[in-house]
């Protein structure tokens, strides 16, 4: 069990994250939260990249740092933008990283061979990685990770540069693979932990604000949001009233999206996870830039 | 093991050809000289030959009994050199009957005059022209009698010095040693430099050390990486001076190894603390090399983790490259363990420079288990 407590973050005078408190189970964990909420800090206090300005993480009630090697063993971790050697090939990559993670050379052989079918990247491993797309880099990421096998899984952003059917086979491969691990995995893509993530985590103004199953978590708009088509005009004066979370061209008006505290004569409809997200954030400016590119 | 992967990535085949390109530079610039004109010109030449004869004669050693045996020789030549201008009609009719009376009478001639330029062109005749061996050699006797006479000044120079300043180690064998190591020497920390300051910047540069430092053995990564430095510098060093070594013993100063530095030459010139043999001298220069490509490899490695770009290392590179450069020239490497400075200084020096390589390191290493990786 990975429990933080109480853990704030500083960077110097700047304050990342505020007393923080989560406890990690097996299973999969969202992060979710805009760009710039602290997703990122959080993960590498998690991986003793960084370390908490106050509070302390631990492990089955070991402080991380004192354990320190004993708990790297069993960590696997992708970070958000990861290095990578041009010349090397994926295969001699990844013998690098498993002879960092203290692999004997021919159990690391057959591990690679293994992770890369897993991954759909048997046929390039002998390729050289500057020869790679974005998306192939991003899964020889993830073969990296998993190579000690590792009890703790931390993914930042893991998805990022995915085609729709890489994600949708990563989501797959998550699941098979929380069987007996934590995995704790970053995005803004709700989709991406829609129907597998045990609990969703979110972050707010440095806070945990959220930590709770995705049914409870959509239960917060449960009776509350509602889908209207109102002319055009009408817009301006929806917005002023009610959390308008999407809006849709439609043939007689427009399609509004709304949560509004009183019943009215618009149509309920049923929250999903990503309603919730907008709602949460929904005065965060910039994730509304960051929703355009999905 | 990392020890292995980490030794590949030093031993970039760019990085190699670059080195390559900068050593071909050095030597054709700083270094061939000395290989291809030693012993530069004549009388120099000449007091070579005449120097190789009196240790295989008289050892390493020239008392006073051998030296008159030495003084034989000398009548020897100039008698060859009577034989010469005997039957030169230029001479006869100058009257100049030897080497001596040709000289003396060139500097009391009158400048301008018929004789004199009669005497000037057989001078030049003789020497330039048709290089007559007998008189540059009297040449090279004469500056080396000189010598061993003068050396009989020289006397409890520094206390605790007392010699008799026999050896035979001529000065030009030392100069000559003397530019050749140091500009080896500072070649060699210029090399070492540039390929360990390689070691940790390209990493940080990729973004490497996020998965790195999260691997069991990442925040050990430092040692693997320092072990491998430390190789590297090592093969490296002993590759350079191999090869100096090889191109050195072209120089034909082999018969002087044996020879003490307190020599009746040197000893007017250049004072030693200790009574090195040639030899001995070389192998201690071999070693402060070896010491300062050490100490070299140690800074650079811990620059190149402080560091986070390009520009920044080669500016403290260029920074402590000359440092060493200059250490070297004015009495580490040049002029080592000589009387110019008391012995003390040198060892507090060697002492000072090994104290900041290790404490760099030592700081360093103890941040690298808590250090923040981003
Ligand atoms: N090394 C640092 N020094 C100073 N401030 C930092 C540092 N790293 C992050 N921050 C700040 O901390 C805050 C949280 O950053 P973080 O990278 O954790 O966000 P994130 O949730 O991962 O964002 P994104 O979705 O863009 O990856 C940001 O305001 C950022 O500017
Ligand atoms: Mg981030």
């Amino acid at each position: 069990m990975l429990e933080v407590h109480h853990v704030t973050k500083n960077y110097q005078s700047f304050t990342a994250l505020k007393e923080v408190d989560l406890q990690f189970d097996h299973g999969i964990y969202g992060l979710l939260a805009p760009n710039g909420a602290g997703k990122t800090t959080l993960m590498k206090m998690l991986v003793t990249l960084t370390f908490p300005s106050d509070g302390e993480i631990t492990y089955n009630h070991e402080n991380i740092v004192d354990l320190g090697e004993e708990y790297r063993d069993i960590l696997g971790y992708l970070p958000q933008d990861f290095g990578y050697y041009k010349s090397y090939t994926a295969e001699k990559y990844l013998m690098y990283i498993a002879a960092l993670k203290g692999l004997d050379k021919t159990k690391a052989k057959l591990r690679i061979k293994e992770l890369l079918e897993l991954v759909g990247l048997q046929d390039v491993g002998r390729k050289k990685l500057k020869k790679f797309s974005g998306g192939m880099i991003q899964r020889v990421g993830v073969c990296q990770a998993l190579l000690n096998d590792p009890k703790v899984l931390i993914l930042d952003e893991p998805t990022a540069g995915l085609d729709p059917k890489e994600r949708a086979r990563f989501k797959r491969l998550l699941s098979t693979l929380a069987r007996d691990r934590i995995i704790l995995l970053s995005t803004h893509i709700v989709s991406d932990i829609e129907s597998i993530a045990k609990e969703i985590i979110m972050i707010k103004d440095k806070r945990v604000l959220y930590k709770k199953n995705q049914e409870e978590l959509r239960s917060l708009l449960e009776g509350k949001l509602f889908e209207a088509i109102i002319p055009f005009e009408d817009v301006e004066a929806y917005h002023s009233k009610f959390s308008v979370l999407s809006e849709k061209q439609e043939k007689n008006g427009i399609k509004v999206r709304f949560v509004s505290e009183q019943k009215g004569a618009w149509n309920e409809v049923e929250p999903s996870l990503e309603d919730v997200f907008l709602y949460v954030y929904e005065e965060e400016t910039d994730l509304s830039e960051d929703r355009k590119h999905d | 093991m990392i020890f292995w992967h980490e030794m590949k990535k030093l031993w970039n085949p760019k990085v190699l050809i670059g080195i390559l390109l900068i050593s071909l530079f050095f030597y054709e610039f700083f270094l061939s000289f000395y290989f291809e004109y030693f012993p530069n010109g004549r009388p120099t030449a000449d007091m070579h030959k005449i120097n190789v004869e009196m240790i295989e004669d008289y050892g390493h050693t020239l008392d006073e009994s051998e030296f008159e045996g030495v003084q034989l020789w000398f009548e020897e030549t100039n008698k060859e050199a009577q034989a010469y201008l005997e039957q030169d009609p230029t001479a006869r009719e100058l009257g100049i009957t030897s080497y001596q009376s040709l000289h003396e009478k060139l500097a009391d001639a009158e400048f301008g005059s018929a004789e004199y330029k009669k005497m000037d062109q057989l001078y030049s005749r003789i020497m330039f022209e048709e290089e007559v061996d007998a008189f540059w050699e009297i040449q090279g006797y004469e500056t080396m009698m000189r010598h061993y006479e003068d050396s009989s000044t020289i006397s409890h120079p520094v206390d605790g010095i007392e010699d008799n300043f026999h050896s035979i180690l001529p000065y030009y064998v030392y100069e000559n040693f003397q530019n050749l190591i140091l500009k080896t020497g500072t070649l060699i920390t210029i090399v070492v430099s540039l390929v360990i300051g390689l070691v940790h910047l390209p990493d940080q540069r990729k973004n490497m050390l996020p998965i790195q430092y999260v691997t069991r053995k990442g925040r050990r990564l430092f040692k693997s990486k320092l072990i491998a430095s430390l190789v590297t510098t090592l093969v490296v060093t002993t590759i350079y001076l191999g090869a100096f070594f090889l191109l050195y013993s072209q120089n034909g100063t082999s018969p002087f190894f044996d020879s003490s530095l307190r020599s009746f030459e040197l000893g007017l010139g250049v004072m030693f603390w200790y009574d090195f043999t040639f030899g001995e001298y070389i192998l201690a220069t071999v070693t402060i090399i070896y010491g300062v490509a050490i100490l070299s490899a140690l800074l650079s490695f811990v620059i190149s983790r402080l560091v986070s770009n390009y520009l920044a290392l080669v500016g403290i590179q260029i920074c402590v490259t000359t440092s060493m450069a200059l250490i070297f020239s004015t009495f580490l490497l040049v002029r080592l363990f000589s009387t110019d400075f008391s012995l003390w200084v040198y060892w507090a020096w060697i002492g000072v420079l090994g104290v900041i390589g290790i404490c760099a390191l030592l700081w360093r290493n103890r941040i690298e288990w808590t250090v923040d990786v981003f």
